[in-house]
């Protein structure tokens, strides 16, 4: 599962550190920097660039510590984040062809709009919370997520190109000489 | 050879997150989240007052003309005050003098627990909806219904759920946030406030008899049996009454900005 306890312990600390930021800086934040969810950002970097088991170790990690500080339902947010991940991951390899700029956008909003959508079903079904197709903020949050998502996507995914090229080229197909 | 089937990754992760689900509910994790919470609350309270600072720094009006008329706004307050404070003193002087000769018990006796704003949640992010996290919970004697007031002795809200080491504070501004609430008119009208946007406090069911001034102070009314009589809610600040209606509701304005609150105080009974 892992290859050296060090990074049993990076994937921890990392995933405690962006949830704690997640759950207390930018909740802080006036409305439009409440927005930016970097939790699901990082979900969507690790499972576009790298695959969907890291994916899921982030989710497992970052979830728990999510769902500890939270006061929602014990195990919603790593549930939700899961079924995202899946939902987004199915997209990305059977109708995306490539992994380009816009296949990543493709892969942010879709797992954005998941999240989103199954986060107000568990609250219905979970805690009996309701929900109206025409709540304004449930759209404002969206459009305001969509916007950071596609934000992110656009500035880091020229660098993260670049790194992941320089270790793992799987964006260039081997050529056997004849 | 027989050949050992790989253990599937996805299986395993699936059985860690049901495992962790399990014990979180049977309470056997409970020693290991309230450890991690204790380790990561000051650094949640650091977090949150600096984005709490930069949050404050970007609402701060700027406009000369606000300034100006909102300094002469105040300043005609403070005159106001200060001549209500005066007959507040005396009439304060005159009650310790009856209660001492009626043996009255003094009503206002509780106890507050200080505690930090760590993070705001909600379902969706939105003005609306927004309760406050704190770090305070069970452990600290908090319990559900308590009522929340701010450095200045203003009621911003109350708990609606309580952890071991955290808790959650619903403002009066958000709906669903009910308060028994009385005002400080003639009539000692009583009656429920809930929150209306985010944004301001309202009364409805007002029976159209009551009279009602904007600036009535709104107190709570101790019909609670967790919150104390006499803690300040906010003001009136419109009255919508028709002649033709049976009810008459108020809105009731905070006295305090809620967006920068990082310190508050729970009232125990």
């Amino acid at each position: 599962m892992f290859k050296t306890f060090g990074q049993f312990l990076f994937l921890l600390l990392g995933s405690l550190l962006l949830a704690v930021f997640q759950f207390s800086f930018f909740s802080a934040l006036p409305l439009w920097g409440q927005y930016l969810y970097p939790g699901i950002i990082v979900v969507v970097f690790i499972l576009f660039f790298v695959d969907l088991l890291p994916a899921l170790y982030f989710i497992l990690a970052f979830g728990f510590f999510l769902d500890i500080l939270s006061f929602q339902f014990f195990g919603v947010y790593s549930l939700v984040l899961a079924s995202s991940a899946l939902i987004a991951n199915f997209v990305l390899k059977n109708f995306l062809t490539n992994r380009s700029l816009y296949s990543l956008l493709a892969v942010m909003f879709l797992f954005i709009f998941s999240y989103n959508i199954l986060l107000v079903m568990a609250n219905f079904i979970l805690l009996n919370g309701s929900f109206k197709l025409g709540d304004i903020s449930f759209w404002l949050s969206l459009g305001g997520q969509f916007f950071w998502g596609g934000l992110s996507a656009v500035l880091f995914f020229s660098p993260l190109i670049f790194w992941f090229k320089k270790f793992k080229p799987f964006f260039l197909e081997k050529k056997q000489l004849v | 050879m027989v050949k050992l089937k790989r253990k599937n990754p996805f299986l395993i992760l699936l059985a860690i997150f049901l495992l962790i689900i399990i014990l979180h509910w049977g309470g056997v994790l409970q020693p290991v989240e309230r450890l991690i919470f204790k380790a990561i609350r000051p650094l949640s309270n650091d977090l949150y007052l600096w984005g709490n600072n930069i949050s404050a720094s970007y609402e701060e009006r700027t406009e000369k003309e606000e300034l100006l008329a909102r300094i002469e706004k105040l300043e005609a307050e403070v005159k106001t005050l200060a001549i209500d404070r005066a007959a507040y003193y005396e009439v304060l002087s005159e009650n310790e003098k009856l209660r001492k000769q009626l043996d009255f018990v003094d009503n206002h006796n509780f106890s507050t627990v200080l505690a930090h704003v760590i993070a705001q949640e909600g379902l969706f992010t939105t003005a609306q909806r927004r309760d406050l996290i704190i770090d305070k919970g069970r452990q600290a004697g908090l319990r559900e219904g308590l009522a929340v007031i701010s450095d200045g002795g203003i009621v911003i809200g109350k708990i609606v759920a309580v952890e071991e080491e955290s808790a959650r504070v619903c403002l009066t501004t958000t709906p669903g946030c009910q308060l028994a609430v009385s005002l400080q008119n003639e009539a000692r009208t009583q009656g429920l406030s809930d929150g209306r946007l985010g944004l301001t406090i309202a009364m409805d069911y007002i029976p159209q008899l009551e009279k009602i001034a904007v600036s009535d102070i709104v107190i709570t009314s101790g019909l609670s049996s967790e919150i104390p009589r006499g803690l300040v809610v906010g003001k009136v600040a419109e009255v919508k009454s028709e002649s033709n209606e049976v009810w008459q509701s108020a809105l009731i304005e905070p006295l305090l900005n809620f967006n920068n609150l990082t310190i508050v105080s729970v009232v125990l009974p």
